[in-house]
């Protein structure tokens, strides 16, 4: 059982914690942690990618190309 | 490290439970799983410069003073994003402070769909996992998301 009951190939999970997306690498976004700076502009990046999943039959393999998680973890 | 050293998925799943409704037809076939802390806002009960709101909250018997500040576009990307995706924000933080907060962002329940707070989390090995897939997924697989747990209340670092 789960909270979420979402399917995989449909979920995307955006979060600035390095632990985020603990068994799931491929459906975690990362994004930089945010605290004052004025002239950040992640969530205008985000919004931006965001739209090549709306109408993507898997996530996964597009969330993996573009912030290859799974190479940093292994690298740790 | 840490997502490399998790414990295997069985032996830290099993009191998780589902805590969302099921999908209906006219949500958008995407979720978009937001974290709220230092994703979307910062907040801490330390009085801060060009917060752009404060509200209280009671915690405890303790009245704090919630202060925050919001992240550069915020309106716009949940402008941009709610029409597109079911957005669900799911935050490791106390129900009580997020609700207000979420309240405040969003007071017409416009842009966010659902919400899920710390009480859904697991805690393991001092870190709150947000555990999401559906079981009558076809994946056999489960993610897990793990935030921090000090993200409470805004106590946290200014």
């Amino acid at each position: 059982m789960n909270v979420l009951d979402r399917d995989l190939r449909k979920t995307v999970l955006v979060d600035n914690s390095p632990h985020a997306f603990g068994y799931q690498v491929d459906n975690g976004i990362p994004i930089e942690s945010w605290f004052d700076d004025p002239a950040d502009t992640e969530l205008v990046k985000l919004e931006q990618f965001l739209r090549t999943l709306e109408n993507a039959d898997d996530v996964k393999p597009l969330v993996r190309e573009q912030f290859k998680t799974h190479v940093l973890i292994n690298e740790a | 490290m840490f997502i490399k050293q998790l414990p295997k998925y069985a032996n830290v799943a099993i009191k998780s439970k589902i805590c969302l409704p099921p999908k209906s037809k006219k949500d958008r076939p995407v979720s978009l799983v937001l974290d709220l802390d230092e994703t979307l806002v910062h907040c801490t009960v330390e009085p801060i410069e060009n917060a752009d709101m404060v509200f209280p909250v009671e915690f405890g018997g303790v009245e704090y003073q919630v202060h925050v500040r919001k992240r550069p576009f915020l309106e716009y990307f949940l402008e941009a994003v709610y029409k597109k995706f079911e957005v669900i924000v799911f935050t490791a933080s106390q129900q009580v402070y997020a609700d207000e907060l979420l309240n405040r962002i969003d007071p017409e329940n416009k842009y966010i769909k659902h919400r899920l707070f710390r009480e859904s989390c697991l805690p393991v090995e001092g870190n709150y996992l947000k555990v999401g897939a559906s079981e009558a997924s076809r994946e056999r697989s489960e993610p897990i998301k793990i935030t921090h747990s000090f993200a409470a209340l805004g106590a946290r670092r200014t």
